[in-house]
């Protein structure tokens, strides 16, 4: 704790870390615990989480606030998807070697996306694998920059860019699939 | 420009459409998670949570890389330099006594033997006195002292040795200059932790160097997962920095290894503008309080045939 206080620069800064820290501790570690089934893998999780944290302050404006939680819960989301990764030694779905990102051409995700197809689309995120949410929910609900997103994900940003495209791509995969078997529409 | 201004409205729209629908279901995750107070009933955390926070608390995280004054260095190589003169004096004649006693005493063991015999053992103390230092158990505590003298201790590395005059604090290094490292004697290794690395002699189209922390200790440690690239020139240790430097996460990543574990860190050779003729090149490794290294070179086809052909004559 005392460490993460020491990277930060002023006194508000270190105020609100630690309202944040004592507020949000146990939610954190519920979080990472839900995934990893694992109480001291959960702990490790947070650990990483919160030195995530003092970088990334900024984006805190009210302790309190739904978006102050949902924030906290995509960074540890992140940090325990990293942690359950390198324990099974598997790569990232989304990083299957190649570092090409997939045709811009190819991308209809938006086609997808109406007001029509607004129930399917929930029900495909919330099918959605981990990994490729947590990117959507830094890049569109905490409005974080590639690089930003690379240096929370410990990936370069090149990376991070190419994990994004992917996960459009089986979003719309997903929506593609989901559609079709309703007869939504495109 | 009127159709391009309304196919961004479009984009804009589906943009905050996705939003929404990955906020709702960030709502309806959210739904799943008892209050805290709830989930304090559940898990305490663990005193090794505690003990980790305690220790980062101590050490402040990663071991100061201060950067070390030309004076500083000076006064310090002269103060090494001092005390190993001191004491090699002290030990030279501590040795020369101990040789004179242990040679009066075994006289009357020799007095049976034949001259053939006697000769055999007078060669074999020789060697036992040659091979002694390198045998020396290590010490793990004074790694981090400062400004490399010539001497080497037992059981540490190599370390750099130039001389005053010959120390800069900065080298030109494959076209930039490069800065003279924080801490020119380190070891390998302690009597509870070690680093290796996967060769001494590194291929020259190897992709990294792998460097295998292990612990012997009965307790956790943590190191952090980024390590220093360091090159040897005239007898001085200089930082290589890395091409793209690493972020501030991936250098404060503290990994932590589980008692009677090892681990591979790998150092990405791509990262590096590197000279192959280099004398030595050797890994840093930070931990908890403790600074180790392991040392390689780069594969020198030329010189190694040489020596192998050399080998072979003899």
């Amino acid at each position: 704790m005392l460490l993460y206080l020491s990277m930060l620069d002023t006194q508000e800064e270190k105020d609100k870390f630690t309202l944040i820290y004592e507020q949000y501790q146990q939610f954190c570690w519920y979080v990472a615990y839900q995934l990893l089934g694992d109480a001291h893998l959960a702990e490790d999780a947070v650990q990483e989480a919160f030195l995530a944290l003092t970088r990334h302050l900024d984006k805190v404006e009210n302790v309190d606030s739904p978006r102050t939680k949902k924030f906290l819960m995509t960074i540890v989301k992140s940090k325990a998807i990293d942690i359950l990764r390198k324990n099974k030694g598997e790569v990232c779905p989304s990083e299957d070697m190649s570092l090409d990102i997939p045709d811009p051409s190819s991308d209809l995700l938006d086609q997808y996306i109406t007001k029509e197809n607004y129930d399917y689309l929930i029900s495909c995120i919330l099918d959605l694998d981990e990994a490729y949410r947590v990117v959507f929910e830094y890049k569109y609900l905490h409005q974080m920059s590639d690089t930003e997103i690379a240096g929370l994900l410990n990936i370069s940003p090149k990376l991070a860019n190419v994990r994004f495209y992917r996960a459009r791509k089986k979003l719309q995969e997903m929506l593609e699939k989901e559609v079709a078997g309703r007869g939504g529409k495109r | 420009m009127a159709g391009s201004d309304k196919r961004d409205k479009a984009l804009d729209v589906k943009e905050e459409l996705l939003k929404e629908a990955l906020d709702a279901c960030m709502e309806e995750q959210l739904s799943f998670i008892p209050p805290e107070c709830e989930i304090a009933r559940m898990h305490t955390f663990s005193q090794e949570f505690r003990e980790y926070m305690e220790r980062l608390l101590k050490t402040k995280g990663r071991p100061e890389r201060r950067t070390i004054q030309r004076k500083e260095f000076i006064y310090s190589f002269n103060k090494v330099a001092a005390s190993i003169l001191v004491l090699l004096v002290v030990s030279g004649a501590i040795a020369g006594g101990a040789l004179l006693l242990s040679k009066s005493g075994s006289k009357g063991n020799y007095a049976d033997m034949a001259p053939a015999e006697m000769q055999e053992v007078s060669e074999e103390e020789e060697a036992v006195t040659a091979e002694a230092p390198a045998e020396e158990p290590v010490d793990g505590e004074d790694q981090n002292s400062e400004a490399g003298a010539g001497t080497q201790e037992p059981g540490e590395a190599p370390t750099g040795d130039a001389g005053e005059a010959g120390v800069s604090e900065s080298v030109e290094f494959m076209g930039s200059s490069i800065s003279l490292a924080d801490n020119q004697r380190l070891q390998e290794k302690t009597e509870t932790v070690k680093t290796l690395v996967n060769s001494p002699v590194i291929a020259r189209d190897a992709e990294s160097v792998k460097v295998t922390i292990g612990n012997m200790d009965e307790r956790p440690i943590y190191y952090y997962a980024s390590m220093d690239l360091e090159v040897l020139i005239d007898g001085a240790w200089y930082l290589v920095p890395p091409k793209e430097k690493p972020t501030e996460e991936e250098e404060n990543r503290l990994v932590r290894l589980e008692p009677g574990m090892a681990q591979d860190e790998e150092i990405f050779l791509e990262n590096y503008e590197l000279d192959y003729e280099a004398e030595m090149y050797r890994a840093v490794t930070y931990m908890d309080g403790l600074i180790l290294c392991s040392q390689f070179r780069f594969e020198n086809p030329e010189e190694d045939l040489e020596e192998a052909l050399e080998q072979t004559w003899e």
